[in-house]
């Protein structure tokens, strides 16, 4: 469904992604884990064309998107959920929703379906999106990546930030769109709960894939989290 | 004339000047609000405007055509300034200053090319006075603020309730965001340089009757439609429009004492004070 090849990216003069290869197969949901500050927000950043790679080749459902500008891949059925959230804080929570379908039009079932996931936010619905709390602002920003009803989810640490409460709330809702058929890559610091949702995992180091396994397979090797995650789950 | 007759008058002149300034303050404020850029050429947008209505009504003898057309082409104008001129380099702010001036002068320098040195004027499309306390008010002067008022409204339901204007206040709160979810922001920033361009031309032929037409007229109006801007609170736009109706009105009122060049001495101090008090501006949010 998506593949990503030997993408080479830059921020101005600075080499982040030194060639990254990683896929997703429809309905899965794959974590890609790392410290801090090994790419994986460039990763996602760069799939969704917002920072460009200079060489390498993205295709999604055999479309190649380093061809389109970014607002194009922003068209397609790919939701993309950033980190911190980035609601639009002075616009309405309606209307950071609308926003989700670009310059599409929102149908009344694509919003029902977001409103039947996230109740408080059909409460909220009036309320800027700047006013809410942290929990809240994650459901919008998921929410606002559902309207345009895509087949795949692109999503950058939902669980920074959060109280553990809310954090398993979250996952939760991943589960509950990966089960609706979503695929969902998940870039995520919090091992544990990427590996309680993901069958697949890729895992990077200053700006490439060190190492691709099965979920499971990670588990049963705490030298490899060890090195590469410095944390053991 | 009676004292008070005096002050009810210079202070609706203030109120309509006002109201025209809030229309070239609001075009700034939009622009600088989206792209963060200064516009030193906007003034001049709005001697176009002036400029261009005084063309039309001498080839079509219609203030009317004028009042339409004369905007719409500004705006157009100001939409092939931002592709043209302003996205190919990057609305970096400083070379934005520069490249604004420069369009400045050769604004300035075509219309003294072909429209001449000598100020001219338009005749007020609509004639008659009303009777007030005791003396009269020109009717075109109270059309001026309705139609600003009217263009204000506009601009206001266009902001708030339809979906460019959703995209324009995304793209100015997230650019980045507001593309991952598809919308081309190239476009919104080229149409919102145009609107302000539209609006600053609106400014220039509406004020064309009641003032003269000649090529440094936008000279005056920056500086006050900057004062506005800030006073009212960079980006906020009922700020703006707040701080322009003060703002005339407090030099309208002061035009019965003192000449106009002192009344301006009163809306520096007025900007010096508000500066003072609330860095931010009046409506201005804290940084």
């Amino acid at each position: 469904m998506l593949q990503v090849a030997d993408i080479h990216t830059y921020y101005g003069k600075s080499y982040v992604l030194h060639g990254v290869s990683l896929e997703v197969q429809p309905g899965e949901i794959v974590a890609l884990l790392g410290r801090n500050g090994v790419g994986k927000t460039t990763t996602l950043k760069s799939i969704m064309g917002l920072v460009p790679p200079r060489r390498g080749r993205i295709s999604f459902n055999g479309q190649e998107l380093m061809a389109l500008s970014a607002h194009r891949v922003g068209r397609l059925p790919l939701g993309y959920v950033p980190q911190g959230r980035r609601i639009f804080p002075e616009l309405t929570v309606n209307e950071n929703l609308l926003m989700g379908v670009g310059p599409g039009v929102a149908t009344p079932d694509a919003l029902e379906r977001v409103f039947r996931y996230f109740p408080i936010l059909h409460q909220r619905s009036r309320q800027r999106g700047g006013t809410l709390s942290g929990g809240e602002q994650q459901m919008l920003a998921i929410a606002r990546a559902l309207v345009k009803q895509p087949t795949m989810l692109l999503m950058d640490e939902p669980s920074e930030g959060l109280a553990p409460l809310v954090v398993r709330s979250v996952k939760q809702t991943i589960r509950a769109l990966n089960q609706e058929g979503l695929a969902i890559l998940l870039a995520e610091q919090q091992v544990a709960m990427a590996l309680d949702l993901a069958a697949r995992a890729y895992i990077m180091e200053n700006g490439l894939i060190v190492y691709a396994g099965r979920g499971e397979e990670l588990r049963r090797n705490p030298e490899i989290m060890k090195r590469h995650l410095g944390v053991v789950v | 004339m009676t004292p008070e007759a005096q002050f009810i008058l210079f202070g609706l002149n203030g109120l309509v000047w006002g109201l025209i300034i809030a229309l070239i303050a609001l075009g700034l404020s939009l622009v600088f609000g989206l792209i963060e850029i200064i516009n030193i050429a906007h003034g001049d947008l709005f001697m176009l405007g002036a400029v261009l209505a005084w063309y039309m009504i001498q080839w079509t003898g219609n203030f009317w055509v004028a009042l339409a057309a004369a905007p719409l082409a500004v705006g157009l104008l100001g939409m092939l300034i931002e592709r043209g001129v302003l996205r190919p380099i990057e609305h970096k702010p400083i070379i934005t200053i520069l490249a604004t001036f420069g369009l400045s002068l050769i604004f300035q320098q075509s219309v003294l090319a072909t429209f001449g040195g000598a100020p001219q004027r338009i005749e007020e499309p609509i004639g008659g006075l009303i009777p007030l306390v005791g003396t009269f008010y020109p009717v075109y002067r109270v059309f001026v603020a309705g139609c600003a008022l009217v263009a204000l409204a506009g601009l206001w339901l266009l902001l708030y309730k339809t979906r460019y204007g959703m995209w324009m206040r995304a793209v100015r709160q997230d650019r980045e965001m507001a593309v991952a979810l598809g919308i081309a922001s190239d476009q919104v920033y080229m149409l919102t340089f145009g609107l302000g361009a539209a609006l600053a031309a609106l400014g220039g032929v509406l004020a064309a009757p009641v003032t003269s037409l000649e090529f440094q007229m936008g000279l005056d109006v920056l500086p006050t439609a900057f004062i506005v801007v800030i006073i009212g609170g960079l980006g906020s736009l009922q700020g703006t429009l707040v701080a322009a109706v003060l703002l005339g009105v407090l030099e309208g009122l002061a035009n019965v004492f003192v000449t106009p060049t002192t009344a301006r001495i009163f809306s520096l101090l007025f900007m010096a004070v508000v500066l003072l008090v609330r860095p931010q501006g009046i409506f201005g949010k804290r940084p």
